[in-house]
C-alpha cells in the first residue's frame, strides 16, 4: 500500500466534506416563482429597453457600478472593484479579478471592451445602438489598459460619467458567449453575463428560469432557482400567492391590498420608484397656448387627495419635478404648486378662457389607477371652470398620433439617472420627446439645461433651481402628480426589500428566505 | 351535390380568409406605430426611421400589402419584431397548447351537452329537464372570467385541490376546460333539447312507431339523425366561439396560448404574428363552416340540389 501523507489525507477529507456540505446547501435552497403580468421579449437589454427586462436581466447581467438603493443610491462597488475619474471625459475602472462569467471564462477588461464595443452597441450599425444610444451615446472609445484595467473615453464632458455605468444599458455581457451564440437574434435568447443567477431556459409567453450561479464573485444566491411565470391577470397572481405556488407577484394595485393584508402567509412590499406621474400639456393646443391656462390647470389639481384615494400611502406628493435621490442637486427650499382652486379661477379669467373643450387623452390603465385618476383629475378642472374631455387612446401610438387634436395626455417621468439630466431635462430638453415633437419650447428652459450639463457643482445647483421654476410657473410642460409605486405581494418566510427602480434584485443583498 | 356546388363553396371561403386578412391588415397598420413599440419613444428620430425603412413600414399601404401578400404566396409569412425570430416560429410554438385546450373542451362539450339536450327532450316537463335547462341558462349567462375566478377560489385557495395557473400537467387543464365547457355544453343543450323536441313530434316518427319499432329504436334511427341538421350549424359557430373563450380563459389562467400570443401581439403591434393567428382562425372556421356545408348537402341531399339550381 502507498503512504498517503497526513497532510494531504487531511486535505483530501477537508475537501470531501466541504464538496458535500456545499452540495447539501445548495440543494437546501429553496426555487422560488415569481408571478408577474409580462416578460421581456428580448433578453438583452440592448434590445429591449423596459422595466420587465431589468426586472429579470439585472439578476443575470451586472454593471461596473451598483446602486445601492437602500442607501440614497449611493454608488458603491459593482464589476469594478473602483474607479477613478481621469478628467471630466475619461473614465477608469479597476475591475475585480476573480470575477466568472456564466460560461466559465474569466471577465476582464476585453469584455468590458466588448460589451460597449461595435459589435453590440458603439455606431450606428452596431445591434444595440437605437436602444442604447439615447444613455451612452456619448462614449468615444474604450482602451483596455490591461486585463483587469480598462478607461472609457467620451466625446465631451459629462457630469454622469459615473451614474452611466451604474444604470439603464451599461450592463456588462461576457465576449465569448456572444461570439459563441453566432448571431445577434442567438444571443438575445441566452445572453451570458455575471450575476447571481444564470439564465436557464426561456420559453416565450410562459416562463423564464434562472438559476443560482454557484461561482458567483460574491454571496451566494438565496434561491436554487427563479421563475419569472407570466400570469397577466392580477386574481390569478393573488390566488398562486395565497396558495403559496408564487412566492412574489408583481404589479399589485392599492385595491387588492385588503386581500393580503388579512392574511399571515403574505406581505406587501415595495414604494415609490424613480418615477414620477405627471400630465402632459401640449402648447400647441390653441387653448393651451397661454402659460396661464397651463397654470390653472396645475393649480387646479389637489394631489393629497389622489393620493389618498388611490394609493393608501403608498405615493406621495413631491416637491416638484425632483427627487431626493439627486443629492446635491435637490433643491429642498422649492415651493412645488399648491391646491388653488381660486388661483386657478383667477388664472383662467386672466387667460380670457371661454369654456372652449379641451381634449385629455389617456390609455386604459397603463399607470396604476390611471382611468381613475383621469375621472379625478376632470372632475377637479370642471369644478375650477374647465372644460376638459377624455379621450380613450389604445396605444402610444395614437396619444402621439394626430398633434391637432392633442391637449392635454397622461405621462410618467422616469428619473433613468438619480440626476435632473437624467428626468427634467432628458424629457423636456431638445433631446426630449417633448420638444421633438413640438410640444414645447423655451429657449429660456434649453439655456439653463445647457448650464446643467457643466461638470461645475454650483453651476448645477442654479440651473436646477431654474428649471424647476420654468416647469412649475413660468412655462409649464406639464404637471406632476405623484410618486409612482411599484407594489409587490410577498410570501411571509421571504425577506425581500424592493429597490426604487424596476429592477427585482433577488440576490443575497436584497432577498433572505427563511424555512 | 355535385362538383360545382363544391368548387363555389370552396372560392367563397378563400374570398372570406381574403377580406379577413386584408381587414385586419389595414386596421392593424394605420391603427399603431410598431417602431415605437420595438424602440420606445424615447428612441433616437433616426433609430425610428431607419427601423420604419427595414421593415418597410415607411411605403404606401398599398404597397405594404402587395408585398404582404406577394411574400405569403411564397411562404414567408413575416417577422416577429417582438421575439426576434419567424413569425411562424413563434406561433406554432403556441399552437399545440391551444388546441390542446380546444380539442379537449370540444370533446367535454359535445359529451356532455348532446346527452344533457337528449335526455331533456326525452323528458320533456320533468324535473330533470327542468334542471337541464336552469343550468344551462346559467352557465350560458355567466362570463367566462367570473366563472374562472369563483373555481380559482374555490378549487384552489379554499380547497387547495389545484393549481392557479399555468400549465404542464393534467391538474392544470381541469379549470380551464371547466370554464369553457359549462358555457358551451349549455348552449349545445339547449340547441340539442329544441331540435329533438322538433323531430319527436314529427309524422315519421309515428310511423315509425306505428311499424313496430320500439321507442328507443325509433329514436336512434329517426330523430337523432333528423334532430343533427340543426345542430351542425351549432358547430360552425362553435369554433369561433371556442377561439374567444380562449383568448379569455388562457389569460384568465396564464396558459400559453395563442389566444394570449394574440391578446399581446395585437397589443404590441408585432403585425406579422397577428396575421398568422388571424388566418388561422379565419381558415379554421372557414373550413368548418365549408365542412358543415358539405355535410348538409350529404345529411340532406335536398340542400346540394337546391343550391346549384338543379
Amino acid at each position: 500500500m502507498i503512504p498517503i501523507p497526513r497532510r494531504l489525507c487531511t486535505l483530501l477529507i477537508s475537501a470531501v466534506i466541504g464538496a458535500a456540505a456545499g452540495s447539501v446547501m445548495a440543494d437546501s435552497r429553496p426555487d422560488i416563482t415569481v408571478a408577474v403580468a409580462k416578460n421581456p421579449s428580448r433578453l438583452d437589454p440592448m434590445a429591449e429597453n423596459s422595466n420587465v427586462n431589468a426586472r429579470v436581466m439585472k439578476n443575470v447581467l451586472e454593471t461596473l457600478i451598483y446602486t445601492d438603493s437602500q442607501n440614497n443610491g449611493a454608488l458603491t462597488p459593482g464589476l469594478a472593484e473602483k474607479w477613478q475619474l481621469i478628467d471630466d471625459k475619461t473614465l477608469e475602472f479597476s475591475l475585480r479579478q476573480n470575477v466568472q462569467c456564466h460560461n466559465g471564462e474569466t471577465f476582464d477588461a476585453e469584455d468590458v471592451a466588448f460589451s460597449l464595443g461595435p459589435e453590440r452597441f458603439l455606431g450606428e450599425q452596431a445591434p444595440g445602438w437605437a436602444i442604447a444610444q439615447p444613455y451612452l451615446g456619448g462614449l468615444d472609445r474604450v482602451e483596455v489598459v490591461n486585463a483587469h484595467r480598462v478607461r472609457i473615453h467620451f466625446k465631451q464632458a459629462d457630469p454622469l460619467l459615473e451614474l452611466r455605468f451604474a444604470n439603464w444599458m451599461s450592463e456588462m455581457v461576457c465576449k465569448d458567449a456572444f461570439e459563441a451564440a453566432g448571431s445577434w437574434e442567438s444571443w438575445l435568447k441566452q445572453p451570458v453575463g455575471t450575476g447571481p443567477y444564470r439564465l436557464a431556459e426561456v420559453k416565450h409567453g410562459d416562463y423564464i428560469k434562472l438559476e443560482a450561479f454557484d461561482q458567483y464573485w460574491s454571496d451566494q444566491a438565496p434561491a436554487k432557482s427563479v421563475t419569472f411565470k407570466e400570469v397577466p391577470e392580477i386574481a390569478a397572481r393573488i390566488a398562486g400567492l395565497k396558495t403559496g405556488e408564487y412566492q412574489i407577484v408583481t404589479e399589485l394595485t392599492p385595491d387588492q391590498f385588503a386581500l393580503l393584508q388579512d392574511d399571515p402567509n403574505t406581505q406587501i412590499a415595495g414604494g415609490p420608484v424613480r418615477i414620477i406621474r405627471v400630465i402632459a400639456f401640449d402648447e400647441q393646443h390653441p387653448q393651451l397656448k397661454n402659460p396661464k391656462m397651463r397654470q390653472a390647470l396645475s393649480y387646479a389639481i389637489d394631489r393629497e387627495l389622489i393620493v389618498d384615494a388611490l394609493y393608501q400611502g403608498h405615493a406621495s406628493v413631491p416637491n416638484g419635478l425632483q427627487m431626493k435621490v439627486f443629492g446635491n442637486l435637490y433643491v429642498p427650499d422649492h415651493q412645488g404648486t399648491p391646491y388653488d382652486p381660486d388661483k386657478a379661477r383667477q388664472l383662467l379669467k386672466e387667460a380670457g378662457y371661454k369654456g372652449e373643450e379641451i381634449s385629455y387623452r389617456y390609455l386604459q390603465d397603463y399607470y396604476t389607477g390611471e382611468v381613475n385618476t383621469a375621472q379625478i383629475l376632470v372632475d377637479m378642472w370642471r369644478q375650477v371652470g374647465l372644460n376638459v374631455k377624455l379621450e380613450l387612446k389604445e396605444n402610444w401610438g395614437q396619444i402621439e398620433d394626430a398633434p391637432e387634436g392633442r391637449g392635454i395626455f397622461n405621462w410618467s417621468n422616469s428619473a433613468e439617472y438619480p440626476d435632473p439630466l437624467g428626468q427634467i431635462y432628458r424629457l423636456y430638453g431638445p433631446e426630449g420627446w417633448f420638444q421633438r415633437n413640438k410640444t414645447y419650447q423655451s429657449d429660456a428652459f434649453n439655456q439653463w439645461g445647457e448650464q446643467l450639463k457643466s461638470t461645475d457643482k454650483a453651476k448645477r445647483v442654479e440651473a436646477m433651481r431654474e428649471l424647476l421654476e420654468i416647469y412649475e410657473r413660468q412655462d409649464p410642460p406639464g404637471t406632476y402628480l405623484h410618486t409612482l409605486p411599484m407594489l409587490y405581494g410577498v410570501r411571509a418566510n421571504l425577506q425581500w426589500t424592493p429597490t426604487d427602480n424596476p429592477f427585482m434584485d433577488l440576490g443575497a443583498r436584497m432577498l433572505r428566505i427563511q424555512g | 351535390m355535385n362538383m360545382l356546388y363544391i368548387l363555389k363553396k370552396f372560392s367563397r371561403a378563400l374570398l372570406t380568409v381574403l377580406l379577413i386578412v386584408t381587414t385586419v391588415f389595414v386596421v392593424l397598420r394605420l391603427s399603431g406605430d410598431p417602431a415605437i413599440y420595438v424602440l420606445g419613444l424615447d428612441a433616437d428620430p433616426r433609430a425610428l426611421d431607419a427601423f420604419r425603412q427595414q421593415w418597410g413600414l415607411n411605403l404606401p399601404i398599398w404597397q405594404q400589402y402587395l408585398q404582404f401578400l406577394g411574400n405569403c404566396l411564397q411562404g414567408d409569412f413575416g417577422y416577429s419584431y417582438f421575439e426576434e425570430r419567424d413569425a411562424i416560429t413563434a406561433v406554432l410554438e403556441r399552437l399545440p397548447k391551444t388546441l390542446q385546450l380546444m380539442g379537449i373542451t370540444g370533446l367535454c362539450t359535445l359529451l356532455i351537452g348532446i346527452p344533457a339536450g337528449i335526455y331533456a327532450a326525452l323528458h320533456r316537463n320533468s324535473w330533470i329537464d327542468r334542471l337541464t335547462m336552469l343550468v344551462s341558462v346559467a352557465g350560458f349567462s355567466l362570463p367566462n372570467f367570473v366563472l374562472g375566478i369563483f373555481l380559482i377560489l374555490l378549487f384552489s385557495v379554499t380547497w387547495q385541490l389545484l393549481p392557479t395557473s399555468g400549465s404542464g400537467s393534467w391538474q392544470h387543464l381541469v379549470m380551464p376546460v371547466l370554464t369553457m365547457t359549462v358555457a358551451e355544453a349549455a348552449v349545445f343543450a339547449r340547441f340539442t333539447r329544441s331540435a329533438m323536441l322538433e323531430v319527436l313530434h314529427q309524422p315519421y316518427m309515428r310511423t315509425a312507431r306505428a311499424k313496430g319499432l320500439r321507442w328507443h329504436q325509433a329514436v336512434c334511427r329517426h330523430a337523432l339523425p333528423n334532430a343533427a341538421i340543426p345542430l351542425i350549424t351549432v358547430v360552425g359557430f362553435f369554433v369561433g366561439t371556442l377561439v374567444a373563450g380562449g383568448v379569455v380563459t388562457e389569460t384568465l389562467f396564464a396558459w400559453p396560448g395563442l389566444g394570449r400570443l394574440l391578446v399581446s401581439s395585437v397589443a404590441n403591434r408585432d403585425l406579422a404574428v397577428v396575421q398568422i393567428i388571424v388566418m388561422l382562425i379565419a381558415c379554421s372556421m372557414v373550413l368548418t363552416n365549408l365542412v358543415i356545408d358539405l355535410l348538409y348537402g350529404w345529411l340532406d341531399p335536398r340542400v346540394g340540389s337546391l343550391r346549384t339550381g338543379d
